[in-house]
């Protein structure tokens, strides 16, 4: 696999809400210690009163 | 003796050289997942990186392209380990679509798009005609082409003066040729 196709991957994932649990795992650290998850860059859209991900969503359903 | 004319490595010189100057052959400076993030948002949050940034996306680059860039600047630099870079890409890119918002730039993630490319009979027709289009204003091309060749073009060719050009006549007599001489060379 290339490294372009990888990253793709890695960041569809991550807008998918999903997290590289099993690295955590094998470097023995605790998922919920980790500071940059999707809800943390959620949060950070919402302070800087930009649309999330969502409501754009809702936006072109609409 | 003779001549060495083949420009190529010896058998085994890859085994000579030393790989370990290369900065992704060494440990990387970063482990942490979260120190990784914060290094790459640190890094675009530099004029340099913000520049970077800030163009690519004024050029409609893709957010998945933009952060391979990245990635690969310090995978190349020795700072992240290529697994660590690849594990980042997600807030990498979500880093910096929350940029491209608050700076009101229209943006592609990116991430959905396949790499390979698959060519279809009627993409590339439509290619072609584009191409048929484009060539369209050559047609007219021969014409100002003919006029050009009409026209005298050397160096010491002299200067075009429509209407102003002397006689058949007046040219011979400043050639020297008068009907005098012609005939004097006739009774000659």
């Amino acid at each position: 696999m290339k490294f372009e196709n990888a990253v793709k991957r890695s960041i569809k994932s991550f807008y998918e809400g999903r997290m590289p649990q099993n690295f955590f795992a094998m470097r023995e650290e605790d998922a919920d210690d980790i500071k940059f998850t999707p809800e943390f860059f959620d949060e950070m859209e919402e302070e800087l009163g930009l649309e999330s991900k969502g409501q754009e969503d809702d936006k072109a359903d609409d | 003796m003779i001549k060495q004319t083949i420009d190529a490595p010896i058998p085994g010189e890859n085994y000579t050289s030393d790989t370990r100057n290369y900065p992704w052959h060494r440990e990387a400076d970063i482990h942490d997942y979260d120190d990784a993030v914060d290094h790459m948002i640190t890094r675009m949050s530099r004029k340099d990186g913000l520049s970077l940034v800030y163009s690519l996306l004024e050029l409609e680059t893709p957010i998945a392209t933009i952060t391979s860039i990245l990635l690969l600047q310090a995978v190349s630099r020795g700072t992240l380990h290529i697994d660590m870079a690849i594990i980042i890409a997600g807030p990498v890119a979500r880093h910096i679509e929350i940029f491209a918002k608050r700076n009101g730039m229209s943006y592609d993630i990116g991430a959905d798009a396949d790499d390979e490319v698959v060519y279809t009979p009627s993409e590339l027709r439509a290619v072609m005609e584009m191409d048929k289009k484009a060539d369209a204003p050559v047609e007219d091309a021969p014409e100002a082409a003919e006029e050009q060749a009409e026209a005298p073009q050397g160096l010491m060719a002299a200067p075009s003066m429509d209407g102003e050009q002397a006689s058949e006549e007046e040219q011979m007599n400043m050639l020297g040729m008068t009907d005098e001489e012609e005939t004097t060379d006739g009774l000659a």
